[in-house]
């Protein structure tokens, strides 16, 4: 089967062609970069993104702390991991790259902090 | 009075960019001046990834790519304000301004970067029928409410346009638990990237009625529902295509617009489609010495563009600041042809060197497999060929100076092949 199918990876966002079977992936056509027949492939077996949100901080200058999952997560895990962001209260300070929940995905994927918040109670 | 070599309008990406770059190109008598109280511009609010990868060849998101400018603002010790909101800019470049800390203080710039982004149309700029209850906000008001004060504004939505701010907010809303019942798009094509349609509707089944309005708001106090119809090629409402969805949140994503005030007011020509300033090649205003850049100028799709923009802003400065200008002989004027919308820049300056320029534009709606050309006097100096032109998708083509005769060029869309 051929499917339609815009690569997400950059803002061109290529509107690429792609071949498959069920699960299989075979081969894409009108991909600019490499970095498409990636997403293609992945798109087809087991699609992946990175989930970002924010997390309460306590005693901190700012008052949600922007974070996400260092790596792509599968695409059906997205709401278990965000149940789990829900549960995350961080207290300043707090650098960014920070780990705040390590293996969020039971797959690797770390939740990391993606700015710096300092501590004004003190 | 203090006298500054280059004073930066704006801590947003364009002006951070262009406060390194002009640092890095040897001009220390600089100063950065923002009003909100940290650097970083509307990044800090935008906490989704996908920032970064033309320019840093990584994926960033919103506040991580700020962070690499205002990091490197430190390191290179450039001076910079918050919580100082310029006032007013007279022509002859003395900026008034005032801070918590300061009160009202006045400096004189020897050259200003302009760098105040844009900010976006509310509801009066697009004239919805029906009352008027709490419950309706731009999607950068949802934007800052979720991811800087924490606080979710309803249960239940309907975004109305397909801006990229709406549709990261259809996304960043279902994840927080709200139903995101519908995206309304009244052109016949989506406003926002192609990418963010896929990643944020299509991934959470939202759906994208694209030739679609709304026609009503209902409530008294809070918003209980909207009314949305079809509309026809000549965006004519269709009567028998009304229904009505039940929502007690209306975002709106009707697009943005160039924060201008101080730049009018200073008298600087503005351009009535970007509503931006003119500017030449150099992206100089039309006063000597005052450049502009990033989304007060034209609209972005991608911050990586809006970098790159304060970069070259800042070349140009210090260009001027240098007295090492090639001297301008002739000046052509830039005009938006068949199927496009708006060229940046609008003017070209002839000098003694000859150049290539990049011209940018965005085309009026989508063309597959066209020709972009650049035409002087009935010929065609420069050709590119295009797979898929977008109104949301901001377009370049090349043209040398030596090309060029007469004293207009038109940049178009040949329809012909
Ligand atoms: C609400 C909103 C959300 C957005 N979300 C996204 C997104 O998710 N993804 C994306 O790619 N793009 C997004 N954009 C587009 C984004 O604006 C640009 O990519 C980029 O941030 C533009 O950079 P800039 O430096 O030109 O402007 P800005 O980031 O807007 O920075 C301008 C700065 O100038 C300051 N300023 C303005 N007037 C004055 C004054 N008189 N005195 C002192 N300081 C002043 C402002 O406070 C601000 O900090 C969004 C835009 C808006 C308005
Ligand atoms: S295929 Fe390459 S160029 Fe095209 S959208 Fe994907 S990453 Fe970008």
């Amino acid at each position: 089967m051929i499917r339609k199918m815009t690569c997400i990876v950059c803002p061109r966002g290529c509107e690429m062609d792609v071949e498959y079977e069920k699960n299989t992936f075979i081969g894409v056509l009108n991909n600019f970069c490499s970095k498409g027949e990636e997403y293609a492939r992945d798109e087809i077996i087991s699609p992946k993104r990175v989930v970002t949100s924010t997390v309460k901080v306590i005693g901190g200058d700012l008052l949600m702390l922007p974070v996400k999952t260092d790596k792509p997560v599968n695409k059906e895990k997205i709401f278990d991991i965000i149940k789990k962001i829900y549960q995350v209260k961080v207290t300043a300070p707090i650098e960014i790259n920070d780990v705040l929940l390590s293996n969020i995905d039971d797959n690797g994927a770390n939740l990391v902090a993606t700015s710096s918040t300092i501590n004004i109670t003190k | 009075m203090k006298l500054i070599d280059l004073i930066i309008i704006g801590g947003g990406p364009a002006g951070l960019a262009a406060a390194c770059q002009a640092k890095e190109n040897g001009i220390n008598n600089i100063l950065l001046l923002e009003r909100e109280n940290v650097l970083g511009g509307i990044l800090k609010q935008c906490i989704h990834n996908g920032f970064g990868l033309q320019y840093f060849q990584k994926e960033l998101t919103g506040p991580e790519y700020a962070n690499e400018f205002i990091e490197k603002i430190h390191k290179l010790k450039i001076p910079y304000k918050v919580n100082t909101m310029v006032l007013s800019i007279q022509p002859n470049k003395t900026i008034i301004t005032s801070s918590k800390e300061e009160g009202y203080v006045v400096y004189q710039a020897k050259s200003i970067i302009l760098a105040m982004g844009c900010r976006e149309r509310p509801r009066g700029a697009i004239r919805i029928p029906g009352t008027n209850p709490s419950g309706i906000l731009t999607a950068g008001t949802a934007q800052k409410f979720v991811n800087i004060d924490g606080y979710i504004p309803g249960e239940t939505c309907v975004i109305l346009g397909s801006g990229d701010i709406g549709l990261i907010m259809a996304r960043r809303l279902t994840l927080e638990g709200v139903k995101v019942k519908a995206v309304c798009e009244f052109q016949p094509y989506p406003g926002g990237l192609s990418r963010n349609i896929e990643q944020c509707l299509i991934d959470y089944n939202i759906p994208l009625m694209l030739s679609h309005t709304v026609v009503a708001i209902h409530g008294k106090k809070r918003v209980t529902g909207v009314t949305i119809a079809k509309v026809d090629e000549h965006f004519n409402i269709i009567e028998n295509s009304k229904q009505e969805i039940a929502c007690d949140t209306l975002l709106l994503s009707v697009g943005l617009i160039p924060e201008n005030e101080l730049t009018s007011q200073m008298g600087i020509k503005m351009d009535q489609v970007t509503s931006g300033a003119m500017v030449n090649q150099t992206l100089e205003t039309s006063i000597k010495g005052v450049f502009a850049c990033g989304n007060v100028l034209h609209v972005h799709d991608l911050v990586d563009y809006v970098t790159m923009e304060g970069n070259r802003a800042a070349n140009y400065a210090t260009t001027y600041l240098n007295n090492s200008k090639n001297l301008m002989k002739k000046r052509i004027t830039v005009i938006a042809d068949k199927g496009i919308r708006y060229v940046m820049p609008q003017y070209i300056d002839i000098g003694e060197k000859n150049e290539k320029i990049t011209i940018y534009f965005r085309s009026k709606e989508i063309y597959r497999e066209k020709n972009t050309i650049v035409k002087c006097q009935k010929k065609i100096i420069s050709r590119h060929k295009n797979l898929r032109l977008m109104p949301a998708e901001m377009e370049k083509i090349l043209v040398k100076t030596e090309d060029i005769s007469g004293d207009t060029i038109y940049v178009g869309v040949d329809t012909n092949d």
